[in-house]
């Protein structure tokens, strides 16, 4: 009788024990899923883990064959080296036209995402990383620091990046690109204190006869 | 009482150094008061080199950062030359000459200047010709003598980890408290049965008391009853709740929440380790580097997008976390590369001593670890949520500029999802590409809140196909 209890009594405890330990919340892994099959996906989404033996590093995304372009692709010729900047100073064939009529405005949100945080909002080379003093050096885009640049050679440093700044190609397409320049030129204008490169176009257009305004309209909109 | 004595010797300290500061200043305008005279009384032979060195270093410092420290550091290679010591090893006469317009002198013939820009794979260094003399030595002088840091005593919270601390202490107190109870027991049953005794009765041991209790439970039927059916909803409502939240890896949105709970304020989430300590806190927080700058793809694509590490080298081809600092304010890797930034160069294969891709490098992609993970079931687009929704990355991924663990911030469930979409209004008047659409909607529910509901938002076939 006495014998029986005491088992009883070490089961008991055991139990309990038992109970107490496998709450274990283990925050690394997924835990179990119903139905997993509907969960994971048979072909390989974004991101997913592949066959080691099939593709490269086990990853499903791949750089794409070489020469591939992606839709609404512009290519863009310009060597990256000093030559090529030096060029696209003096050349003006990559500006779309209608630059200068495009709202800059429309580049605001744009540029505060990918240039605010060094060029600053105002564009006057005083971002937050630059105030936190992780990156120091980067200009402002008035005339007094950068005399000679153009809206070709701004596209060149998007395009391939210079001195400490990146390639922003990967992230920013075309359009967005040029979206961002025209901005940046109304805050170059802001920081000279000279009028925006658009009000000239509007005067000029005002200008000009009728049917010449109309066809600068019209191919504004071919490559908007 | 040591948090106090170390404030104490900060402020010492902090003190001190203000004294030698302000001792230095003085010495400095001293010293600036004297340089006519100096110049008067030397001969011309003097007047270049004087003119270099006596400049304003902290005047210099403030258009160093301005103008050259994009390519130069002091005491260490970048994109151009270290420029600590410089004025030792140039003429004053060549540096200005260099600075001023440096393609003009290069043509001049100067073999010293084609060699260092040969030196550097024809590097262009900008022109400065709108720097006055004044200028470039101060620039100079603070090159050649570069004003003490002071000491950064921090006033905020130094130790975040106090609260974390405190649930294994709590822990601690159970254990504790468990102890004193089961010795209170124990005194009790002895003082009951020395009073037994000396009442002349047989002692009862615990395993008797135990046996006793449940012939008394066993004869009140109606007790056992409620008992059972209490023990028994107990029992079902613990399994309900714990069914209902498999295959939820994240978020608050199941109340009794048998689930990793969010990290309490102070308290770090513990959840799986990434390859590198990326810390949001400090890109997105600190830096505050918007969203969409790394995620780029957000904006156009199904998925957010995991950053290649291309876009990290924007940055940190430059930054190589040898600035960053503790609490104190002294260097936190000793002035040297951070050990986690260098595993983007060891995936990248980026030669930070001589600033270039290694060429032929084979790259080494870096596996993260995948927080987020909607089951197939399931359609999402990140584009449709950003672009065309205008919603805040912050609305379902949470504070994220706060966390330097990356965490699912809410359950991901279909509840979840239908709620918001219950409650969320359409922007109208922000998104200039729908409105016709907009306008139409308006004028079909006039006056009424237009919800995501209204526009097909609780369609089963907007996400289960």
């Amino acid at each position: 009788m006495k014998m029986t209890t005491v088992i009883r009594a070490t089961l008991a405890v055991s139990a309990m024990a038992v109970v107490a330990t496998s709450c274990n919340y283990d925050n690394s892994t997924p835990g179990y899923t119903y139905m997993d099959d509907m969960y994971t996906s048979p072909s390989l989404e974004a991101y997913s883990a592949a066959d080691e033996d099939i593709l490269k590093n086990g990853m499903s995304a791949q750089k794409p064959v070489e020469g591939t372009i992606p839709r609404g692709y512009h290519p863009y010729e310009v060597p990256n080296t000093n030559e090529g900047y030096a060029w696209s100073k003096q050349h003006s064939d990559v500006v779309p036209a209608g630059f200068a009529a495009m709202d800059p405005a429309e580049g605001k949100e744009l540029y505060t995402i990918f240039c605010a945080h060094c060029h600053g909002d105002k564009g006057d080379g005083n971002g937050i990383l630059v105030q936190n003093e992780k990156i120091l050096g980067v200009p402002g885009y008035g005339s007094s620091r950068l005399p000679d640049i153009t809206p070709a050679s701004a596209y060149h440093v998007v395009m391939y990046g210079k001195g400490v700044m990146g390639s922003h190609a990967s992230q920013i397409n075309y359009d967005e690109r040029w979206k961002i320049i025209r901005y940046v030129w109304s805050l170059r204008a802001e920081q000279d204190g000279t009028p925006d490169i658009g009000e000239s176009v509007q005067v000029e257009e005002e200008e000009a006869p009728a049917e010449e305004a109309e066809a600068t309209h019209e191919e504004t909109e071919e490559h908007a | 009482m040591f948090r106090g004595h170390l404030c104490v010797k900060f402020a010492n300290r902090s003190t001190e150094s203000y004294h030698l500061r302000s001792l230095m200043k003085n010495l400095y305008r001293f010293h600036i008061r004297l340089i006519p005279l100096m110049l008067s009384i030397f001969a011309m032979g003097f007047a270049a080199n004087a003119q270099s060195i006596e400049g304003d270093a902290a005047a210099g410092e403030k258009l160093f950062k301005t103008y050259c420290a994009s390519c130069h550091k002091l005491d260490s290679k970048a994109i151009g030359p270290a420029l600590g010591g410089v004025t030792d090893r140039r003429e004053t006469d060549w540096l200005y000459s260099w600075i001023k317009n440096n393609a003009t002198f290069r043509a001049s013939g100067n073999s010293d200047a084609i060699a260092i820009f040969e030196e550097y794979n024809g590097s262009v260094m900008p022109q400065f010709e709108y720097l006055s003399d004044e200028e470039i030595g101060n620039i100079l002088a603070y090159t050649a003598n570069p004003p003490a840091k002071p000491i950064v005593v921090s006033d905020g919270p130094v130790v975040a980890g106090g609260e974390a601390d405190n649930s294994g202490m709590q822990m601690w107190a159970m254990i504790i408290l468990g102890a004193i109870f089961l010795v209170l027991v124990f005194i009790l049953a002895t003082v009951r049965n020395t009073l037994r005794v000396v009442k002349g009765e047989e002692p009862i041991t615990v395993v008797e008391d135990a046996s006793n209790y449940a012939k008394f439970l066993r004869k009140n039927t109606g007790f056992m009853t409620v008992l059972t059916i209490v023990v028994a909803v107990a029992f079902l409502n613990v399994t309900y709740w714990y069914l209902m939240d498999v295959g939820v890896e994240g978020g608050k949105g199941i109340e009794a929440s048998y689930m990793p709970p969010h990290p309490e304020p102070g308290q770090e989430a513990q959840y799986g380790e990434q390859p590198i300590a990326f810390s949001h806190k400090l890109h997105a927080g600190e830096n505050q580097i918007d969203c969409n700058y790394c995620h780029s793809s957000a904006r156009h694509s199904k998925t957010s997008g995991i950053p290649s590490a291309n876009v990290c080298m924007n940055c940190h081809m430059y930054v190589n976390g040898s600035e960053i600092t503790d609490e104190a304010g002294n260097p936190k890797y000793g002035g040297e590369r951070s050990p986690e930034i260098q595993k983007i160069y060891d995936a990248v294969g980026w030669d930070a001593d001589k600033l270039a891709y290694i060429e032929g490098y084979e790259e080494k992609p870096i596996r993260w670890v995948r927080i987020h993970n909607l089951p197939d079931l399931a359609y999402f687009n990140h584009a449709q949520h950003v672009t065309a929704g205008q919603v805040e990355c912050q609305t379902c991924h949470g504070p994220v500029e706060e966390m330097e663990v990356m965490y699912q911030y809410s359950s991901l469930t279909m509840g979840w999802c239908i709620n918001c979409h219950r409650e969320t209004e359409v922007k109208v008047n922000t998104n200039g590409y729908y409105e016709p659409q907009h306008d139409k909607l308006v004028e079909k529910y006039h006056g009424e809140n237009i919800t995501v509901e209204k526009i097909g938002g609780l369609e089963c076939g907007k996400c289960h196909y």
